[in-house]
């Protein structure tokens, strides 16, 4: 966030938003959607309305870290999304966070506990999964996130 | 569960190793690991043995088979520093393994995790022997062969130091093998240091060497409650027999 704030990248995008843009986010680049994280001290995006915690603060979850490939459990409507696809991350939004936003998400289950997997809106989609590296599950997926949007 | 297929160079030869020692030919590596991505592989580890030894990394083949895998792709070997890494993160390698570094240059995990965070940087802990009491322990930096004067429960302390995310177990003598110790030599392991295992379980822990087959596999990480295994000849030999055939187990396969 430091360096996109410093190179005035943070205002761009914002900006940008703010005339219509849509914005996709992955991994980090989805966190960083959000107002913040307990991972650092600077502020996020603020385009979602939600904080990352790390996620073995989350009530039932005892890793650190979760790597590798999770089904996803959950989804609403636009641009549902399914299937199975590569995580790697330690923070993230949990799903009881997120609840009221004004967007459908879903979520992946770690040791009983529901952690958001992505979020779809009308002008912003955020993935904490991978799809660049969820082979072709990732690539089909990104490629309706294009199709739902040209829609709109 | 996780299941990592691993492909071991020897520069530009791709090669499977028996306990780290011995090797046999396999073939092309990008061929072999352009196969592993059609199989729908989970992920894929590259691992070059020598490279710490010569500080050379195949900066080349790496560039070549990061530009073919679909899935998460690491790289192991020689990684000496925040150049090395810099470089190898630009090619498209996602995550880092460390083996001589932990034991000889801790600074540079540290320095690693830092940058990347915690899931982004493994360690491969290599176990030799067969007995596993504190004394008779040797903890074993393959590529360099050196044993580290560390006790088990320091290097518990120093994965938790450094924060590093996951950890690789490897038992030396079950490497390449038939895999007809491996559950036993694990479980007795895994038994003997209970107390420091516990320490270190909130972390990615996988199983490293000797999984030859699928049941193997299963079997190791229900009984041993890990995340998951890295597996070489079960992804590199036809059957029971030694005939090179590169395939990925349907049962872990991602497509």
């Amino acid at each position: 966030m430091r360096s996109l704030n410093s190179s005035g990248f943070s205002e761009h995008l914002k900006s940008e938003h703010r005339s219509g843009a849509k914005i996709l986010g992955i991994c980090l680049g989805f966190q960083m959607l959000g107002g913040g994280s307990l991972e650092g001290t600077e502020l996020g995006l603020g385009l979602l309305n939600g904080n990352c915690r790390s996620i073995q603060d989350l009530e039932g979850v005892q890793k650190k870290v979760n790597n590798g490939w999770r089904n996803i459990e959950n989804g609403s409507d636009l641009g549902k999304i399914e299937g199975r696809y590569y995580f790697t991350h330690s923070y993230g939004y949990s799903a009881n966070q997120l609840e009221s936003q004004n967007h459908s998400f879903s979520t992946y289950r770690m040791q009983g506990t529901d952690i958001v997997a992505g979020v779809m809106g009308e002008t912003i989609a955020g993935f904490q999964f991978h799809p660049e590296r969820s082979h072709f599950q990732g690539l089909t997926l990104v490629q309706r996130v294009i199709d739902a949007w040209v829609k709109l | 569960m996780r299941v990592l297929a691993n492909v071991q160079i020897d520069q530009n030869k791709a090669i499977k190793t028996f306990a780290f020692e011995e090797w046999k030919y396999l073939g092309d590596p990008l061929n072999i690991i352009r196969i592993l991505n059609q199989k729908g592989a989970q992920e894929i580890i590259l691992t070059d043995l020598l490279a710490s030894r010569s500080k050379e990394i195949n900066y080349e083949l790496i560039k070549y088979i990061a530009d073919e895998v679909s899935v998460p792709f690491s790289y192991g070997g020689g990684i000496s520093g925040a150049t090395d890494v810099k470089l190898l993160a630009s090619l498209g390698v996602e995550r880092f393994l460390v083996n001589s570094s932990f034991y000889q240059s801790p600074e540079i995990v540290d320095e690693l995790v830092k940058n990347l965070g915690s899931s982004s940087v493994s360690f491969s802990l290599d176990i030799s022997g067969q007995k596993f009491s504190n004394q008779e322990l040797h903890f074993t930096h393959t590529g360099a062969k050196f044993n580290s004067n560390l006790g088990f429960s320091e290097i518990c302390d120093r994965i938790r130091t450094l924060d590093v995310g996951e950890i690789v177990f490897r038992i030396v003598d079950v490497d390449g093998s038939d895999g007809s110790r491996t559950l036993e030599l694990y479980k007795s392991f895994f038994e003997n240091f209970e107390k420091e295992i516990s320490t270190i379980r909130e972390r990615q822990i996988l199983i490293g060497t000797g999984v030859r087959n699928v049941a193997l596999a299963e079997k190791l990480v229900n009984e041993l409650e890990v995340d998951g295994c890295v597996v070489g000849s079960m992804v590199s030999f036809a059957g029971a027999g030694s005939g090179v055939l590169i395939s990925f187990p349907k049962a872990f396969s991602v497509i």
